[in-house]
Order: C-alpha cells, then structure tokens, then sequence
C-alpha cells in the first residue's frame, strides 16, 4: 500500500474477512461499503500479498447451477496487518454482528 | 434454476464493462461478478424478495465493476506492452548490424534537419531586437551598377521632405572615435545618427535617454553608449550618466546607455563591427553632397504595405526627376523589408542547404525503410509459425510495430543529441558568416517535425511488411522455409528506394562538386597585388588635434619614416582602406571637358583611396602608364590623382588619360599615373574602378597603413606601435591584419558553404552504399540455393560474378540517370552561389557519376564475392 498504514475501509474489510465474511457481495453486507470501494480494495490487497483468492468447489456450483464463486482468505501477512490495524482503529477491536449470517461453504 | 439466466440488466452490464478487462483476466473476472450475481439471485429468489427494488439493489452493486475493471488497466497494458517492448529489443540486440545501421540512419537525417532548420528558424523568423522589425525598411537606391546604395545627405532631406508612407525616417552613418582619458587610448567605432533614430527602432535606453532634435541641429556634444562597452570601459557603472569622456580630444556628455541586444545598423553584410556609441548626426564634418554613407531606415505608417510604400517611393521619385532631370534621372529607389535584408545574404546558401538536408533525410528514411523491410521479411518462416501457434494477426502486426517505433525514438534521440552537437559546431566555424548566430537554439517544432517524419517512416515501413507477412499462407510458408518471402511486389520496392537513394546522393555529390570546382576557381583569381608578408592596420587621427591638413602630413612623414627603418619592414605606405577590407563607398566624379551626363545613372561612380606615393610599390601593384605621387605633390601644389585600369578603360577607352582632369568635391585634380588593378571587395566580386589621391592633399582622419615586411607580418606589430606611439603617445593601432588573413575572411563563407555541403554530400553517399550493401547482401542471400545449384551445374566464378553484379548495378544504373537528369535540374536554383563554373558544368556531373558508380560497384562485388565462396553443396541445403 501507498502509505505506511491501511485505511479505515480496507482494514473493515480486513475484519469482515478474519470474521467469515469471504465473499465480495458479504462484505458488501458486512461493511455497508460499496462494491466500488470493495472490490479494488480486494484486488490491491490481494497483489500487496494480504489476502489470497480461491474459487469454490465446482460441486457446488453446480449444485446450485451457477459458476463457481470466488472467495477470499486473509494470508499469514494479512493477519499481521489487521492485528496493526485493530490496534490503529480501536472500534474494530468490537465483534461484528451481521443481519443474515452466512455460513462458510468450502 | 437456468431460466433466462443473464438476462437481467445487471449481467449484461457486466459483459458490458468486460470487454476493457485484460483478456488474460476477463473470464476469471467476469465469472466472479456473474456468481455473485447469480448467487445473490437465485437467494432472493428462495426468500421471496426478487422485485424490483432488490434487483435495482442488484445493479447498483453491479456498478462498482467498472471501477474494478478500471484498477485492472495498468496490468493489462504493462503486460502486453512490456512483453512487445522486451521483445522488441531483444530482437534489435540480435541483428547490431541492422539496428546500427537504422540507428545511425536515422541519427543523421533528423539532427541534421534539426540543427539546419534551427539556424533557418533563427536567422529569418525570429525578430531582431527592434520593436515590430517587420514594419521597418531599409531605404537603398539604386545605380545601373549597384543594387543597395546609401543615400547622400541630400537624398535624405528630399526622403523626409516627401515622404508620405512612412510614420518615422532616420538615418546613421558610421564614425569613428579615440576615447582616451584611461590608461590607453581605445579605438571606438560609433555611429552619427538623426534624433529620429532611436525612437523609429523602438528601443528605449537601459540608462538615461536618448538625443533630442534639439541637440541633433545644435551639435550638442552628447553621446549614447553601448551596453558593451559601458560594461568593458565604465565597468558598468550606472553613475556614468552625466559624466563627460574624452572622444577624438572633445569633451562628450554621456546622456544615456542602450540595452545589450540593441545594435544599428542591423547585421548585414558590409557592416563588419558593432557600433558602440551613437552621437547626433550633425555633429560630424558635413560632408560632401554626393557622398553616399547614409544607412537609412523607415517605420511604416500602420497599414500600409510593403507594396504600397515602394510604390509611394518610385512616385515621389519620378516626382524629383521631373523637378530636377539631370540629377536622379536613372536612379531608381530600393526599399527592403529589414526581415528580408538581414537574412538575405545568407538565404540562397540556407535554401539550398535546407534542401541538402531534405535529401539526407530522405535517404536515409529510404535506408530504413529498405532495412525493415529486408528484417521483416526474412523472418517470414518466424510470423508463420506463431500465426500457426495462436498469435492473432494484430498481436504480430503489433509486435513489428512496436519493434520500428523503438527504433524511430531512439533514432530520434540520438538525432537530438547530434542536433545538438551540429549546433556548436556552427557556432565556431560559422561565425562572422551568419548573423546572430549566437542567438541561435535548438527549435522545438524543427525536433518535433523530424521526430513526426521518424515515426512515420518507422511505422510506415515497419508495418507494411508486417501486414503482408502476417497474412501470409501458413502452409506454404512453413513448407518452404520461408524462402518466399522476397515476392517479387516486395524486392521492387526495394529495388525502387535503391534507386531513390543514388539519384538524392548524385544530386547532392554534383551540388558539392560544383561548389568545390567554384571555391578552387576563385582560388586562382590574381587579386592584383601581393597579398603575401604584408601587415595593414587602422589609426585614427583625432579631429581637433590633426584638423589642419598640414598636422596629418606631419604626421604620415614622421611615422613612415620611422617605420621604414625598422629592420623588418621593407616599404611602408598610407591607404585610406584596403582592397578586402570594409568601408568601399562611391564617390560621383566630373571629367572635363566631357558633356553633362544625360542620366544620373551614367554619372561616374568610382572608389576614393587616399595614399602616400609608396603604396603602389609596397602592395606590388603595376604603375601601368604615367607615375605615382612625390614628393613635390604637396599641399600648396596643384591636385593630381592616379586612376586605376579599370577607371581609365571604361571611362578612357580610346585616349591617354594622363594630363586630363577629373572633378569631385568641387576641385579639379590632374591625372598623373595609371595603376594597375587591384580586387577590391572580393575575388569573385566585380571589377570597381578607383581614383588615388594623394595624402598629403588632403588625408583622411581613419586610415590604414600597410607594410610589406621582410617575414612574418604579425611579428611586427609590437615594434609597429612603439613606432607610432612615439609619435603619438594618444594613437591605438587597431584592426592588425596579415593580409593573407583579410584574404581569407572573405572567401571563409564560400569555404564554410562547401565544408557544409560536402559534409552533407559524403553522409549521404555513405548512405546510400550502406543501403546498397544491405539490399545486395539480403537479395543474394535469398539466391543463394539458385546459385549453389547454378554453380553445381558447373557455372564458373565470372558467371556468378556477372549475375549478381548485373543485377545490382542495373537498379544502380536507373538510379544514376534519373539522378543526372535531376541534377541537370535542380543545380540551375544555386547558380548564384557559383563562380565562373556553369551549373552544367559537365565534368563535374561525369566525375561524380563515376565515383558514384564506383562505390556501388564495391558495395555490390562484397555480397557477390560472398555468394561466389559459398560450397554448392552447403548451398543446396540452405533454406
């Protein structure tokens, strides 16, 4: 990242994604954040090395008869990042609650 | 539940914004957004809650894709892009040759185009210091024998008098100066102006102010410096003003100081020195009626037209002939626009060099172009295969193209450099030559315009091979290893630039012959003395101090005396200004007992040398008839002037000229001798005729001196000014020459021109057998198999030799003629630039011819050589 220490949305989205919340449209949910500040978020997050992408079981899919979504998981660096930014933003030391929790489906 | 699946707005907006997604992402990327999507769907579907609402819902999400299809951007163009380029210059590495070559090429063509139209740009287009310089004139007459006149006191008074067209007049003629007063006299060369002067041009004083009319008529000793030399003598200190300096021993009050770029009169050609103070006119001696030395100048009116204030003049002209016949009949009016008169001198030299460099360039795009082609071409068998592989016919082409944009930049660039380069290098050698050369930089949109024509041809030619091979038939290609790619279509567009090249490089070789036969011609002129160990330099007799004819006399007696007896110095005598050096005016002369002349234009024009009767033997010029002057030629004695040969065959024809008298200045002179004739202005200049008188009858204030030492000129000229000083502690000596060196300066701009042209000429030659070379190198290789199978058949070396050979110099043939023809053509434009050597001179056109086809033979017989050494059997196997 540009400067030294993450912003305040992309260290929500950090959080959002340590509490289970791997998917882009969830964090949307999550966050309240628009899909324009999430999804480039997770794509300099993901070329910084702090987040890793994987795509769900093709079973899945086709379970429900749709292409596979893509999900993504905090790396080793990542943890150490959202550590430095709970500490920056002490609002987010606070547990998430989401509206419609989605179970995590690998 | 796959009913209408992606029918929804959101999707296809979507497939919408994936189409700028990097190919490479696109399906990973557009599979994401539609799973979300779809899964989200499919959700709401279940719970029911699929309106409108939520699928607005949807789509406002969907929007945030564009964003993310933009951050993906950098990523798609540093991919493709890096990858052509690593290619691309890896490629270049491979072939050094090729790319040098190209490189060079390129280099060459536009830092020359740069440099040149620079010094174009420089010295037409960008204004001089005046204010609005393209409305001011330059008022010149003109004679029967000379274009550009100064005019006479009384042409001035009669040009204010009507004038009609013009908001200011004002006029300066040059005088020169002693300031002493420091720790050495100083020589000063100023000018006389009109008040008017300075307020036409437009320039307003650093310091102070500038002349009033007032003190113009009432010859108030006020003075106008320079900013030079208020920096060099005043060390430019601004409580000069008001301050008195001592000038020819008069007090003058300094009134005010001009700014550093200020100059008058404008740089052209006879006008050698800057001015460094500017006095009011009046103040100097009036003289004669008919001498001409006034430089005029004129504001336009606003409005008015270049067209219209000549037409203005020649009314008010034939308004004087009618008043006065006999004296301006004959006499026309030449006014020019100051923006011509400052770069004519040099303008004919400019165009044709901008010319030279045209073809340069030309050649060497046309080498380019021929490199890339013969590279894209045989890499034929490499586009198949990666057409075969997958590679769209836009990524190749893409590839080629970045390939000759690389090439194109960097030729570019190393052209700037070269610009650069070029520009010093004018600089020193073309100093003196061209005005205001110092002021002179790079152009901008000269760089831009040949970084443009680069480009161009780097795309042009890189992409039309590329085009043609990546359309190529795969199959055949592939099959044939690639030998098929010299198309006949593709080897005569080679043939043709190949062509191009050697006729743009005979056409610049004859333009460079005939300068160079020009520069030797005038070599050989005889200038009618011997300019060899002959020293010449100027002093000033202060006007006050040396007013009385008699002091001057003194004074001439007294140095030539002791500097005769110097133990260098074989003769010494007096001259007011030397043959090849500045300041040759017209005087008018009467010769009695000879009608009026009918038209003002048949008065008898002819130089005015003031000498000591030791002239002629010191410069070797022949007494042709009669003798020279003595010293009972003195001031009480009766005027007697020598002629020259020229004056006495044009204006004597069929009569002895000695014993007959001639009037100027209102006395009557006698003639005593004929003299031989000596080039005054230059030796490709014409012929002017001269009248000598005698120093002792009136010597000049500025003079010369010329000595004809025993060796080296220049060695002599400390033991020289001791001599003078000692008759005069206040007198500098300045303007020391050899007059070899004074020689030389006038023929140093025909020598800078041939320097240029024949440097241009040899690039271009070289050029053009590079370009030969490559074109027969590639063409015999492609023939190599055809030549391994003639020579197993049993053809001899010769035959191989006559096959190839033929074939190139038969295109080298064409190119020679068609370069002949044009030559024929175009040299007629620089005729002016020649001297006595026609612009069809045909040695010249023969001997280059030669020498040209001559190269191209050899660049031609290394490849033919090549092909002879190669083994049939090796050969057969090429592909």
């Amino acid at each position: 990242m540009g400067k030294g220490y993450l912003s305040f949305s992309v260290a929500v989205i950090l959080q959002a994604l340590a509490n289970g919340y791997q998917y882009g449209f969830d964090i949307m949910d999550i966050t309240g954040l628009p899909s324009g500040t999430v999804y480039p978020a997770l794509r300099r997050l993901e070329a910084s090395g702090f987040v890793k992408s994987k795509w769900e079981k093709q079973t899945i899919a086709q379970e429900e008869q749709r292409p596979p979504r893509k999900y993504y998981e905090l790396t080793k660096l990542g943890h150490e990042a959202l550590a430095e930014a709970v500490r920056r933003y002490r609002v987010l030391e606070q547990p998430m609650v989401a509206s419609e929790p989605e179970p995590k489906r690998t | 539940m796959l009913k209408s699946k992606f029918s929804q707005p959101y999707f296809w907006l979507i497939t919408a914004v994936s189409v700028i997604v990097p190919k490479r992402l696109r399906a990973a990327w557009k599979q994401e957004w539609e799973a979300e999507l779809c899964h989200h769907e499919s959700r709401l579907t279940r719970w029911r809650k699929l309106d409108w609402l939520t699928r607005i819902d949807l789509l406002r999400r969907s929007l945030g894709s564009l964003k993310d299809a933009l951050i993906l951007q950098p990523l798609r163009w540093e991919d493709d892009m890096w990858q052509d380029l690593r290619f691309g210059i890896r490629m270049l590495l491979k072939k050094p040759g090729f790319t040098a070559a190209a490189l060079i090429a390129l280099a060459l063509g536009i830092g020359a185009n740069t440099a040149i139209f620079s010094v174009i740009n420089g010295v037409f287009l960008n204004p001089l210091a005046y204010h609005e310089p393209e409305r001011l004139m330059m008022i010149w007459e003109k004679l029967t024998r000379a274009d550009q006149v100064e005019l006479s006191p009384q042409d001035y008074e009669e040009y204010v008098k009507r004038n009609q067209v013009f908001a200011h007049i004002g006029a300066a003629e040059g005088a020169n100066f002693n300031l002493t007063g420091g720790s050495e006299p100083v020589h000063v060369d100023g000018q006389a102006a009109t008040a008017s002067l300075f307020p036409l041009l437009g320039v307003n004083p650093l310091l102070g102010r500038t002349f009033t009319k007032e003190e113009d008529d009432a010859d108030a000793p006020v003075v106008v410096l320079s900013h030079r030399l208020w920096q060099s003598h005043f060390a430019g200190n601004p409580a000069i003003l008001n301050q008195t300096i001592r000038l020819n021993d008069k007090n003058y009050t300094v009134i005010g100081v001009m700014p550093p770029e200020f100059q008058y009169p404008p740089p052209v050609r006879q006008t050698p020195t800057v001015s460094d103070l500017w006095v009011p006119r009046a103040l100097m001696t009036e003289k004669a009626r008919n001498s001409h030395n006034l430089k005029t100048i004129g504001r336009l009116k606003d409005g008015v037209t270049y067209e219209q204030a000549r037409a203005a003049l020649e009314l008010s002209m034939k308004q004087r002939q009618q008043e006065n016949p006999k004296d301006h009949d004959g006499i026309s009016t030449n006014p020019i626009p100051l923006p011509v008169q400052v770069g004519s001198q040099i303008r004919l030299a400019v165009q044709v060099f901008a010319a030279a460099v045209m073809f340069v360039l030309l050649i060497a795009c046309a080498n380019v172009a021929n490199l890339l082609l013969s590279f894209a071409a045989a890499r034929q068998k490499e586009f198949a295969l990666r057409s075969a592989l997958g590679a769209g016919r836009f990524r190749i082409v893409r590839q080629l193209l970045t390939e000759s944009v690389l090439l194109a930049l960097l030729g570019g660039g190393l052209g700037l450099l070269l610009a650069n380069g070029m520009l010093k290098a004018f600089r020193i050698f073309g100093a003196g030559q061209i005005p205001r050369l110092d002021q002179i930089s790079l152009d901008g949109r000269v760089l831009m315009f040949s970084a443009a024509l680069s480009l161009l041809t780097g795309i042009v030619f890189g992409l039309a091979p590329a085009w043609h091979a990546a359309r190529t038939d795969l199959n055949q290609t592939l099959k044939e290893g690639g030998r098929r790619a010299s198309g006949s279509g593709s080897q005569r567009l080679r043939n043709s630039l190949i062509v191009a090249e050697v006729a743009l490089s005979l056409i610049l070789l004859v333009g460079a012959g005939l300068l160079m036969k020009s520069f030797w011609r005038m070599q050989q002129v005889d200038p009618g003395f011997n300019p060899d160990n002959l020293l010449t330099f100027e002093i000033q007799l202060p006007y006050p101090k040396y007013e009385d004819a008699q002091r001057r006399e003194n004074f001439a007696q007294a140095t030539m005396d002791r500097l005769s007896a110097l133990p260098g110095v074989e003769a010494t005598a007096f001259i007011s200004h030397v043959p090849f050096g500045s300041g040759q005016g017209l005087n008018g002369y009467k010769i009695e007992g000879r009608p009026e002349p009918q038209r003002s234009s048949d008065a008898i024009l002819a130089g005015r040398r003031i000498i000591t009767g030791e002239y002629f033997r010191a410069m070797g010029i022949p007494l042709l008839e009669g003798r020279t002057f003595n010293a009972a030629d003195g001031d009480a004695a009766p005027r007697v002037a020598v002629i020259s040969q020229t004056f006495a065959t044009r204006f004597f024809p069929n009569e002895n000229p000695i014993g007959r008298r001639l009037q100027t200045n209102n006395e009557w002179f006698t003639i005593v001798g004929v003299a031989g004739e000596v080039r005054h202005i230059g030796l490709d200049a014409e012929l002017i005729p001269q009248v000598y008188f005698n120093f002792a009858q009136g010597g000049q204030f500025r003079t010369r001196l010329v000595l004809r030492t025993k060796n080296d000129p220049l060695s002599n000229v400390n033991a020289v000014r001791q001599q003078i000083q000692a008759v005069d502690r206040d007198l500098p000596i300045y303007e020391v020459f050899s007059m070899n060196e004074l020689i030389a300066k006038t023929i140093a701009s025909r020598r800078f021109n041939l320097l240029l042209l024949g440097v241009f000429a040899i690039v271009a030659l070289l050029l053009a057998a590079v370009g030969i070379y490559g074109v027969m190198s590639y063409a015999t290789a492609q023939r190599t198999n055809e030549i391994g199978i003639r020579m197993a058949l049993g053809a001899s070396r010769s035959a191989v030799y006559q096959l190839i050979l033929g074939q190139g110099m038969r295109v080298v043939a064409i190119g020679l003629l068609t370069g002949l023809i044009g030559a024929f053509a175009l040299t007629r434009w620089m005729e002016t630039l020649l001297f006595e050597v026609r612009a069809t001179d045909p040695m010249t056109y023969v001997v280059i011819a030669f020498v040209l086809a001559g190269i191209a033979l050899v660049a031609c017989f290394v490849p033919a050589r090549r092909a002879t050494k190669t083994d049939p059997m090796i050969a057969l196997r090429y592909e």
